[in-house]
């Protein structure tokens, strides 16, 4: 089986500063994994290399095999933590757009999801709360058959019920054979539903393991070992 | 996927302009109303507004005079407004937060770029063809309508061959010019300079501007500097005659050697323009 996530010595620098440093691991697909870390660790960098967005300054990066591009972008789908949809759109507007560009789109799901949470398909983002406009992107974003999703703090800026609310989405929209992965530096919020974990640190890669032998092998949740990892 | 980019793209920025130039053509409407009917009454009294006979003749006359005035900035700004608009739209679409939709869609950086050029050409065509239909309605007239038809008349029968070759040649050279000039260089010097100031860190706005216009001096400075440097496209030309006129020699450039040189130079920059945002696109692109 190949990797769904493979990085080797890969290295992003943004002028003089470098977000990402030489890191090389690789994750297997089928599992929901967390990408953890403080604030300004990598992260993000790491997320938008995966989708695209940004070119590697060294190193390479491969998505089952793949360097970012057209093909990967067929099975890939990413929840930015900003919102990037247009303003003037209408939702149901936002829908056929989806549904014009991915053909891994599920219409159908997308309108269950919308129906369960009230949210009227006539209405225009720009009407709408940050919150509301938030839960229409992973609405979107999960009412894709990928084979990869990328979600870049999905419950940073929401509350505590809104955070319930997006995990269960997730947890209920995702194909078994699909990978998630979850940037966060909510650790206890995301711990239960996460299979690995990897640890990401001043651009460089901590730890990479899974949630059962981190419990099993150090007597720890997760939570805590993050604590403890990233101790200021 | 080209279709479907354009069609959104097209629907992104046409609620707008489709406003602005509907405001345009009411306008004219409106004007063409207001002389007629000043016209007319004016008439009925055996009046016209060139003598100023009575008050309301002259306040017409002010009312058209400031009636002229609004039209001539509507006329400047809505063709600015329009290019400019259609230049923010792209660099938001490529750059911005919509740019995380626009750049994780699966379709080739290709695409993306000709879907706005695309938006861009057919907006310019409309605008072009909005002013043309607003000047008409305000122009034509009975006693205008002779000069109007002659006019065109006489560009396209130059177009066609009927004034001989070299006009033809020369009309030729002139349509292509401006085609080539505005729908290839301009729009791909628009595009790549929104890329080049994508690369700025901070200020990406700025940068383009400086881009644009950095940019467009520049090469009109080459372009100059080349024609006073090769002789068949030197823009001074000397004639030495004898007494009786007969040409002993003469130097500069020919017009239509300056022609294909300036048609040429300017497709050879769009497509440098095209391929330098193609590379920026593809191989440094920075979403902060």
């Amino acid at each position: 089986m190949n990797p769904i996530l493979e990085c080797k010595d890969l290295t992003k620098r943004y002028g003089n500063k470098t977000a990402l440093d030489q890191i090389s691991f690789s994750l297997m697909p089928g599992k929901i994994i967390g990408l953890l870390g403080p604030n300004g660790s990598g992260k993000t960098t790491l997320i938008k290399l995966l989708n695209g967005l940004l070119v590697p300054t060294e190193g390479h990066i491969f998505i089952d095999g793949l360097t970012p591009g057209v093909e990967t972008k067929k099975f890939v789908s990413y929840l930015p933590e900003r919102t990037y949809l247009n303003s003037w759109m209408k939702v149901c507007d936002i829908i056929d757009y989806f549904q014009d560009f991915y053909e891994n789109f599920d219409k159908a799901r997308a309108y269950d999801m919308l129906k369960r949470l009230n949210i009227n398909p006539s209405d225009r983002l720009r009407t709408m709360s940050k919150g509301t406009k938030e839960k229409v992107q992973l609405i979107l974003v999960m009412s894709r058959r990928a084979r990869l999703y990328c979600l870049d703090e999905p419950i940073a800026g929401v509350d505590p019920a809104a955070r319930d609310y997006i995990l269960s989405t997730i947890i209920q929209n995702y194909d078994e054979n699909a990978t998630i992965i979850i940037s966060t530096h909510l650790i206890s919020d995301v711990e239960n539903i996460l299979d690995d974990v990897v640890f990401i640190q001043n651009g460089h890669i901590r730890m990479v393991d899974s949630v059962e032998n981190i419990r099993f092998n150090q007597g720890k949740s997760v939570d805590a070992l993050f604590r403890e990892v990233f101790k200021c | 996927m080209l279709k479907k980019l354009y069609k959104y793209d097209w629907k992104s920025v046409s609620m707008i302009l489709l406003i602005l130039h509907g405001v345009l053509l009411a306008y004219s409407i409106i004007g063409r109303l207001a002389i007629t009917i000043g016209e007319n009454m004016a008439s009925g009294r055996g009046e016209n507004f060139d003598t100023h006979l009575s008050l309301s003749t002259t306040i017409f006359g002010l009312g058209a005079v400031a009636y002229i005035m609004i039209y001539a900035i509507f006329i400047i700004g809505i063709v600015l407004a329009t290019i400019l608009y259609l230049a923010v739209r792209m660099q938001k679409s490529l750059f911005s937060e919509e740019g995380y939709l626009t750049n994780t869609l699966p379709v080739s950086c290709d695409k993306i770029l000709w879907s706005k050029i695309l938006v861009f050409w057919t907006w310019s065509i409309i605008d072009f063809l909005c002013v043309a239909l607003s000047i008409f309605i305000l122009v034509s007239y009975p006693d205008t309508m002779p000069d109007i038809v002659e006019g065109f008349h006489s560009f396209f029968g130059s177009l066609f061959g009927l004034g001989g070759f070299n006009a033809m040649l020369e009309a030729l050279g002139v349509v292509l010019g401006l085609l080539i000039q505005y729908f290839f260089y301009f729009t791909a010097l628009i595009l790549f300079s929104i890329c080049l100031g994508s690369l700025f860190k901070t200020h990406k706005t700025l940068g383009a501007l400086v881009a644009f216009f950095g940019i467009n001096m520049g090469q009109s400075i080459v372009m100059l500097i080349l024609m006073f440097i090769i002789p068949p496209l030197s823009p001074i030309s000397t004639v030495v005659t004898t007494e009786s006129g007969k040409v002993i020699s003469s130097t500069g450039g020919s017009g239509n050697a300056q022609t294909i040189f300036l048609l040429s130079w300017y497709l050879i920059l769009s497509i440098v323009f095209y391929l330098g945002s193609r590379y920026i696109m593809t191989k440094k692109l920075n979403l902060d």
